[in-house]
């Protein structure tokens, strides 16, 4: 599969999640911001946790779907 | 190295000034504790006792989820990968490494969870308390990593 898809996708694709990544993790301080509010000191509640959790998880299935496309190994430099 | 040391030593001296403590294995409990076993009297303690750990744990996936885009670019994409030290000691039986890994990480939280504690809350928290149960869990952890990577590795010299 890896070799079917051409570099210069991979490229676009490696630079697109990138920046995703780090929008997804700003959204993510945001969203851990306004779910806790001034309670630095109450339990943290189980939405409160899933609400910024859910983040981590979708950029993780991404990052697995887009970088399954490239080559085994290391990325950028396929296993010789 | 030194700059994340040195990241990873103001988080917790942060945490310390924002009455929180560095840790991370009280989420597993409390995790289970929320989708398992709510009523259960252990639970109860940990829901009212969690503090920020869960977040902690977040954010130190997050981390090496980026250091493994953006650094090493080592992102396996979730492939069957097997390290080569497991290969060269075990060999590239999947089912192994499967129980070895589990095995072990089973081990560990549950030594974490008898202890109270795992590593960041005894060692990088309670240290930085000159806590003598943190000194001598400290002590005891790496006693126990030598022992334990002498044994299963084997290396001699």
């Amino acid at each position: 599969m890896a070799q079917k898809v051409d570099e210069r996708i991979l490229n676009k694709m490696d630079k697109t999640f990138k920046i995703l990544f780090i929008k997804g993790f700003i959204i993510q301080i945001i969203v851990a911001i306004i779910v806790t509010g001034n309670t630095s000191t109450t339990p943290l509640t189980g939405w409160q946790v899933a609400s910024v959790g859910i983040i981590t998880v979708l950029l993780l299935v991404i990052a697995a779907v887009i970088y399954s496309q490239f080559p085994y190994s290391v990325l950028g430099k396929p296993k010789e | 190295m030194v700059t994340v040391a040195g990241i990873v030593a103001l988080t917790v001296v942060l945490e310390m000034f924002l009455h929180q403590i560095f840790g991370e294995s009280t989420t597993d409990s409390w995790i289970a504790g929320q989708l398992f076993m709510p009523s259960f009297k252990y639970s109860q303690i940990v829901f009212k006792g969690i503090g920020w750990e869960p977040f902690s744990d977040i954010g130190t996936l997050m981390g090496a989820f980026f250091s493994a885009i953006f650094l090493t670019r080592r992102f396996t994409a979730f492939r069957n990968i097997i390290p080569p030290s497991w290969v060269e000691r075990f060999g590239d039986n999947q089912a192994i490494r499967f129980l070895g890994s589990f095995g072990g990480a089973y081990l560990m939280l549950f030594g974490a969870r008898m202890a109270g504690g795992c590593a960041s809350g005894h060692i990088l928290s309670g240290d930085l308390q000159m806590s003598l149960s943190g000194l001598e869990f400290t002590v005891a952890v790496i006693a126990s990593m030598l022992i334990t990577a002498k044994i299963v590795y084997n290396k001699r010299g």
